[in-house]
């Protein structure tokens, strides 16, 4: 199931549904007192305000070891529930206990889907909650054979770099300009920018000094990188941090808007490949360059698409919009 | 003289088949319409929209240079290709069995295959398919022009289209862009 209906858990967010699976080794040796204390434990539960479920399970195999589900509408919830925790005796009858919890994104009766949605065999279905508010879009420019790699000017050895600007600089590629046939207008429509460290890097020492309508929106709009080393951001930009897939599946869900990520070639694969994709936006230039990091690498299954839009646009290039088959069920 | 014609379905992200030769999902469109498209082939049913069904319309081309991977993998398509003309395959080591079939076995080269082709096809079209003998193509720079059937799947693994190349960055020109139902048809002349 690989983590498809829940995310593991973020220390610090706020979450509206827990589910705690706790499995408890106990002393089975331990007189009757102890046998009674899950019963008062199941009461005091189906008692407390917040719960959407409690159970404890006797285990089939291993008399001396329990299981308890938990489902809770908030963290208060839980916690208010924990701060009553099991009394010292009790805690003195369990020999080890290992606790997660896991927010739960998403609940689908699974008989009456599985009958339904005989298709839906590959997809590693985007988490998407129903209160989901922001759309994570990829922009990429890539050449006909997908390389993405360093398409403006930078300091990379990539011997095609800055192939992008070239193409601008030929006759053909005169005729198509990118701020007025796609990149203001995307600019103009994004809440948020999320970007990898090294993309956020070059973009970080180019547009700040460059000007126009299109460096004036991209200086403004605030930024996330993605990075486990970058410490002291500037350009109205926040580091997420080692916890970067949780944090991005939040911003996702909290943003109310659209985060546009340009570049950032490992972000955006782990982004398809966790299915917190909502659009795929490919410029692709008439170019096959043969060298270079390609824009989709491996994933775990295939993942069926449908195109929202195919666009030729002036000097070859062909504006491709793509959106999971089955974003949103 | 002829346009020689590089011609495969490919996946968004860059294959013409999984690692396993798998072809399901670059062929979906093929069965995805409801316009039926002659096939000379009784076994191979094209049904698709009519968008695609313009695509399909094999008139002009008069005759294919085919890798021998793929022919072995098509089962020779049971010795008549759907679109009905003399194929040419280069290979080393010529299966034999096919002496009725319209099928020329090129011991001497791609680019011999090509030529042969091309004599054949006069001034129509040669189409030429499978990812060695396009890699050739391109390499010797025999192509015209590069086609690609686009379709909305990320296989994450399998064959790309383009590999291998030299001489690269290859430059392409203004595509011809058909949409079609499951499939985006592109069509890029090579400039040399």
């Amino acid at each position: 199931m690989r983590n498809r209906l829940t995310q593991p858990r973020p220390s610090h967010a706020a979450r509206e549904v827990g589910l705690a699976l706790l499995r408890v080794d106990r002393d089975v040796s331990r007189d009757d007192d102890q046998r009674c204390a899950p019963l008062r434990v199941v009461e005091q539960a189906r008692r407390a305000a917040g719960r959407l479920d409690f159970g404890i399970t006797a285990d089939p195999l291993d008399p001396g070891r329990v299981t308890i589900f938990e489902g809770w509408e908030s963290q208060a919830a839980v916690e208010a529930f924990r701060r009553g925790g099991p009394s010292n005796k009790q805690g003195a009858a369990m020999l080890s206990a290992s606790v997660a919890e896991y927010d739960i994104a998403d609940v689908r009766p699974l008989f009456e889907k599985a009958e339904r949605e005989p298709a839906a065999r590959t997809v590693p279905r985007p988490i998407v909650k129903e209160n989901q508010m922001g759309r994570i879009a990829l922009s990429q420019n890539t050449s006909l054979d997908g390389v993405m790699q360093s398409p403006g000017p930078t300091d990379v050895p990539f011997k095609y770099r800055g192939w992008a600007v070239d193409f601008a600089d030929s006759p053909e590629g005169a005729r198509f300009n990118y701020e007025e046939e796609v990149g203001l207008e995307q600019a103009r429509n994004s809440d948020a920018l999320l970007l990898g460290r090294v993309t956020y890097e070059a973009m970080q020492a180019f547009w700040p000094t460059a000007e126009g309508e299109l460096a004036d929106r991209l200086n403004e709009l605030p930024k996330y990188v993605a990075s486990s080393t970058l410490t002291d951001p500037a350009w109205n930009a926040t580091v997420l941090g080692d916890n970067w897939p949780e944090e991005v599946a939040r911003l996702r869900q909290e943003l109310d808007g659209e985060i546009v990520v340009y570049g950032s070639r490992r972000l955006s694969q782990a982004l398809i490949g966790r299915g917190l994709v909502d659009e795929l936006r490919l410029l692709v230039y008439p170019l096959v360059l043969g060298a270079g990091e390609r824009l989709f690498g491996e994933t775990q299954d295939k993942i069926p698409l449908r195109l929202l839009e195919s666009r030729p646009l002036p000097g070859g290039v062909v504006n491709m919009i793509y959106a999971p088959a089955l974003a949103n069920g | 003289m002829a346009t020689v014609v590089a011609d495969m379905s490919m996946s968004l992200d860059g294959f013409v088949a999984g690692p396993n030769d798998e072809v399901d999902e670059v062929f979906s469109w093929i069965t995805a319409g409801d316009v039926a498209v002659e096939s000379e082939n009784p076994d191979l049913e094209y049904k698709v929209d009519e968008a695609s069904a313009g695509e399909l319309q094999w008139s002009n081309v008069k005759a294919l240079v085919i890798g021998r991977r793929t022919f072995d993998l098509a089962g020779g398509w049971g010795g008549t290709h759907p679109v009905g003309v003399p194929v040419w395959i280069p290979t080393h080591d010529p299966p034999e069995d096919w002496d009725d079939a319209p099928f020329t076995f090129v011991t001497d080269g791609v680019e011999a295959a090509v030529n042969q082709a091309s004599e054949q096809a006069g001034d129509g079209i040669v189409g030429v398919a499978g990812v060695s003998v396009v890699r050739q193509c391109l390499n010797a720079g025999l192509l015209d022009a590069v086609r690609v059937s686009l379709v909305p799947y990320l296989l994450g693994e399998g064959i790309p289209y383009f590999a291998g190349l030299e001489g690269t960055p290859v430059k392409l020109g203004q595509p011809r862009v058909v949409e079609g139902k499951g499939v985006t048809h592109l069509q890029y002349e090579v400039e040399r």
